[in-house]
């Protein structure tokens, strides 16, 4: 995946079609059935409506995106077969919530895997699925935050992995 | 035509006229009012020019109860948890984004998260840090609110 074209309006990438259709079938996973449900705080709980108005807040907002998600990927304009390459067009105010499904996707992939610290990661049959989306979803994540960084790198690139793309 | 302007000069009629005094909604005196003084000390200004402004004398000696501490909220920290699947520049892009930070401010909290295990955030209302924590989760950070203890 690579940048091909900042505009004022949107950001223009230049895929493979091997690479559009890994980003592709990451997407159409969205949103994941996450195994621990969000909490508000760790002890001190204002009060259980509190925690209520988080888990209906998040779960509204999923669906939010997943409209905004599905309007997307039918809209021709955005990705586009052109030559032997895919053209992907994401406008700037698609930016935020698509860096939120992405990650929704990514951290949803590691808590089925059963939320495995780096040096637990092990990738069997069973697990290779939830590894790609994961991997895949973070090589998006960083191609649009070095978009947005004005860093006009290629990234997704095979090899050991940035720095910065290091997990928290 | 012109806005009435507002007169400085006392309204008619004779007698002595108390300086209002501003009070919140619970009726008490806010903490840190400039009209800090138990009303036994209140300063009564003449409406009549000429004639002696009585003053009534500072109660000395009573001690005055000091509330700052009971009537302020409790306070809320806002914290974001260190783990193994977050990137670092998205951890970073998130805070500058829900917190208008700058890059550098959001980079210094993003290292604590990464090599202390947590970063406190925000210290703040109820209201807002839950606000806040909707924010971050929204984003899938692993953010909690907690009571100040």
């Amino acid at each position: 995946m690579k940048l091909l074209q900042t505009r004022p309006d949107a950001f223009v990438f230049v895929l493979g079609r091997r690479e559009m259709a890994l980003f592709l079938n990451a997407l159409r996973g969205y949103p994941v059935a996450r195994p621990k449900p969000p909490a508000l705080t760790l002890r001190d709980a204002p009060d259980d409506s509190a925690q209520a108005l988080l888990v209906d807040s998040l779960a509204e907002h999923k669906r939010e995106n997943a409209v905004a998600l599905r309007k997307f990927l039918e809209n021709p304009a955005h990705i586009r077969l052109e030559g032997t390459a895919m053209r992907l067009t994401i406008p700037r105010d698609a930016v935020e919530w698509l860096l939120q499904v992405l990650n929704d996707l990514r951290v949803g992939s590691w808590e089925l895997l059963g939320c495995p610290k780096p040096d637990e990661f092990q990738v069997t049959e069973e697990t290779v699925l939830n590894y790609t989306v994961m991997e895949t979803c973070g090589m998006f994540q960083m191609s649009l935050l070095n978009a947005l960084a004005g860093n006009d790198t290629e990234s997704g690139s095979a090899g050991p992995a940035a720095e910065s793309e290091e997990p928290v | 035509m012109a806005a009435a302007k507002p007169s400085s000069q006392p309204g008619p009629g004779p007698g002595p006229r108390l300086v209002p005094v501003r009070r919140n909604t619970r009726g008490s005196i806010p903490p840190r009012s400039p009209f800090r003084h138990p009303p036994s000390a209140i300063r009564i200004q003449s409406a009549s020019p000429g004639v002696a402004e009585p003053h009534v004398a500072p109660a000395i000696g009573k001690t005055e109860k000091t509330a700052d501490k009971p009537d302020l909220e409790p306070a809320w920290l806002v914290i974001c948890w260190d783990d193994p699947v977050n990137l670092m520049d998205y951890v970073t892009h998130v805070f500058q984004v829900v917190f208008g930070w700058q890059r550098q401010k959001a980079e210094y909290h993003m290292m604590q998260v990464h090599n202390n295990g947590k970063s406190l955030l925000a210290r703040t209302t109820l209201e807002q840090a839950e606000h806040y924590v909707h924010q971050l989760q929204k984003y899938s950070l692993h953010a909690t609110m907690e009571r100040e203890s």
